[in-house]
């Protein structure tokens, strides 16, 4: 059973490793080729193990897709990067710093043209002369998001 | 032994479920998202660890593993339930959905743009007390952000170079 959480987390390792070098090539994060390394390991994994019931195989597919969504959500915030991120970061390099100060340094990062040009790429968005088109028109994210509001304390509201 | 396997998944599914039933029934009582969120997943990882307590007579580092494992899945739902709330790309698409789809761009400047978003972060960065302002001037209060920054910081360079 040890042997087992070895080989489970050599081969976890080894696709963070694969996909990080893939990342170094690419210079980009390819959410297929990602999930296809995974894949991968995943089919080898199951080979070198030896299965002995139905069980064992279903547990060592949900931990080493537990794992695999823990990277993927994960690798989100540094790569694309997070305001909140930055905005401790400009705080952290200047010991302390005013508002307007603040203000400036952050802004010149836009992270809101960045995140539009993504949406595009996905092609979610369109832009269209002066307008902003949402191609998808996706009602069941439509339902999740009156759904999450409607929860909760006010406060949550102020988030973005 | 080969039973393990299976008890191990079960216990995973109810912990998870205790987790997610708490939450959700925290937030229709009107709790801060935070503090809904911390109260289940302290009290389902509580249950997490005394449950498969017998597991420890077969092997410790298989009870440890699964614990590992299920704060792993706590992190996942974690992750799953606030993306709607501080994902960018999720606010631009709720705005573009509330609006029927369309906006033109000046409008949604209004609505949206980074100094907004920067005025939220502050404010909710304000409200967790992990920064203060003090005379004017924004300081870290809680020291442990700093971790979480290097972290962000290191596991970007692991990717950029």
């Amino acid at each position: 059973m040890n042997q087992n959480i070895f080989l489970i987390l050599l081969f976890y390792t080894f696709a963070v490793l694969t996909n990080i070098i893939l990342f170094r090539i690419i210079k980009k994060r390819h959410l297929f080729y990602e999930r296809l390394i995974f894949l991968i390991y995943l089919s080898i994994l199951i080979y070198v193990i030896e299965m002995k019931n139905i069980y064992q195989i279903m547990y060592v597919m949900f931990i080493y897709l537990t794992l695999f969504c823990s990277y993927s959500f994960f690798v989100v915030a540094p790569l694309s990067g997070s305001p909140t991120i930055e905005i401790i970061k400009i705080i952290y390099d200047n010991n302390k710093i005013t508002k307007k100060k603040l203000l400036k340094i952050f802004l010149k990062k836009s992270f809101l043209n960045d995140r539009i040009k993504k949406l595009i790429k996905e092609k979610y968005l369109l832009i269209k002369k002066d307008k902003i088109i949402y191609t998808q028109k996706n009602k069941i994210l439509h339902f999740v998001f009156q759904k999450i509001e409607s929860l909760g304390n006010k406060n949550l509201k102020r988030n973005g | 032994m080969d039973k393990i396997y299976i008890i191990s998944l079960l216990f995973f599914l109810f912990a998870l479920s205790v987790n997610i039933i708490l939450f959700f029934t925290l937030l229709i009582l009107k709790r801060n998202f935070l503090i809904a969120y911390k109260t289940s997943s302290l009290i389902s990882i509580i249950i997490y660890i005394l449950l498969p307590i017998y597991l420890i007579k077969t092997t410790i580092l298989f009870y440890i593993f699964n614990i590992f494992i299920y704060l792993n899945l706590n992190y996942i739902f974690l992750s799953i339930i606030y993306t709607p709330k501080s994902s960018i790309r999720f606010q631009i698409l709720k705005i573009l959905i509330q609006n029927n789809f369309i906006i033109k761009k000046n409008n949604f400047k209004k609505i949206y743009n980074d100094k907004i978003l920067f005025n939220k972060r502050i404010f909710r960065l304000l409200s967790s007390k992990t920064i203060i302002n003090k005379k004017n001037f924004f300081m870290i209060k809680n020291k442990k952000i700093i971790y979480l920054y290097f972290v962000f910081l290191y596991t970007k360079k692991m990717f950029i170079n």
